[in-house]
């Protein structure tokens, strides 16, 4: 863990936050899947058979199948946020910051102090339920837009990283 | 730092990155149509495969050709690239103007150990395709071996404000990262200092 990080600590909340976030995505998803087969499945059987039986039986299925898949999806969402919290880097050097992402599909973006445009902390609405803050380093290009944030922080860390990219950008702007 | 090159096995992954993108697109159009275990379902299925794996191949070798054409160079000053098939186009990104350094890796790069590296200046006036309308050249997978993270994904070469180099060691790929961000800085310094 890099000395930023011991010093700015993520909250552990951010795991249970992203886990709920993620899983309302893929409870949507299966959901929609789930409504969608189960349709074409029940013709089928109507048009095989003439009672309703076979319906109800798919029906059965298709919910069992789907209680069963949002359960495993929240269970593996879960152990992937862990896995990508242990493995979220950020460290401010002494002419760069980097942050690091993606445990399996890692980018890492750095930005030289001279070139931060804009320093800001926001709260989604999750955020705000969690108590949670994101602190984003924005640089005139779009992709820092997109990587360049440490999101899941509580509020005294956010702060204190604030503040300290602030003096830091003044010091290297003012040298 | 001209001695990091672009590295054979990239050429590899690319070929793989491709097959399994058109197995996995294979796959979904097999449970769609092979599903109705009809005629017209195996016809649909046949058509559809044909198209993507020809695709496939098209895409692969316009990469190749496009790699071939392309070359790159670190001076004191500036990066130089030099690139395009038919149009040509000579492109410099000086080392003052970097905003960020990016590596990034998608899940072959991670098989293969490769890396891409994405330099960016403040520009969205340079010539070329915009980078965030394309995802192949560079990322060797043209089914999302890129993780679309908007305007991070590009094609290989200097294109809108960025210049992308993909397939290289991930060892080389840090290497360069510091000396390009070491060269940056060094230069802001000594303009900051003029200024004063």
């Amino acid at each position: 863990m890099s000395k930023t990080r011991e010093k700015y600590p993520l909250s552990k909340r951010k795991i249970i936050k992203k886990t709920i976030t993620s899983s309302i995505g893929c409870f949507v998803l299966l959901g929609a899947i789930a409504c969608f087969s189960i349709v074409p499945l029940i013709a089928l059987t109507n048009s095989a058979k003439s009672d309703n039986t076979s319906g109800l039986t798919w029906l059965l299925i298709a919910l069992v199948g789907f209680l069963f898949l949002t359960a495993l999806s929240i269970v593996l969402l879960y152990f992937y946020q862990k896995w990508y919290f242990a493995t979220y880097f950020y460290e401010i050097k002494d002419d760069y910051i980097t942050i690091k992402k993606g445990p399996i599909t890692p980018n890492e973006i750095n930005i030289v102090y001279q070139k931060i445009q804009d320093v800001y902390v926001d709260q989604d609405l999750f955020d705000r339920m969690f108590g949670l803050y994101d602190v984003h380093i924005a640089s005139a290009t779009m992709a820092s837009g997109n990587l360049a944030h440490i999101d899941g922080l509580e509020k005294a860390a956010a702060d204190g990283l604030r503040d300290e990219l602030l003096d830091i950008f003044k010091k290297k702007v003012n040298k | 730092m001209n001695d990091i090159k672009i590295q054979s096995r990239y050429y590899i992954k690319s070929v793989f990155g491709t097959l399994v993108g058109s197995i996995i697109s294979l796959t979904i159009l097999a449970l769609i149509f092979g599903f109705q275990f009809s005629l017209g379902g195996a016809i649909s299925l046949l058509i559809y495969g044909g198209l993507i794996f020809f695709g496939s191949i098209i895409s692969v070798i316009v990469m190749l050709v496009w790699i071939h054409f392309f070359s790159y160079r670190f001076g004191d000053d500036y990066i130089e690239a030099k690139q395009g098939i038919i149009s040509r186009q000579e492109r410099h990104l000086p080392y003052v103007v970097i905003q960020t350094v990016i590596i990034k890796q998608d899940i072959f790069d991670r098989l293969f150990h490769l890396s891409t590296i994405v330099v960016e200046n403040a520009s969205f006036g340079g010539v070329g395709m915009p980078a965030q309308n394309s995802n192949y050249y560079g990322g060797g997978n043209m089914y999302g071996g890129y993780r679309n993270v908007n305007s991070v994904s590009a094609m290989m070469g200097m294109h809108g404000n960025k210049f992308v180099l993909s397939g290289i060691n991930e060892t080389d790929a840090e290497k360069l990262r510091d000396w390009l961000l070491d060269k940056a800085i060094k230069v802001i310094n000594k303009q900051t200092h003029q200024e004063l």
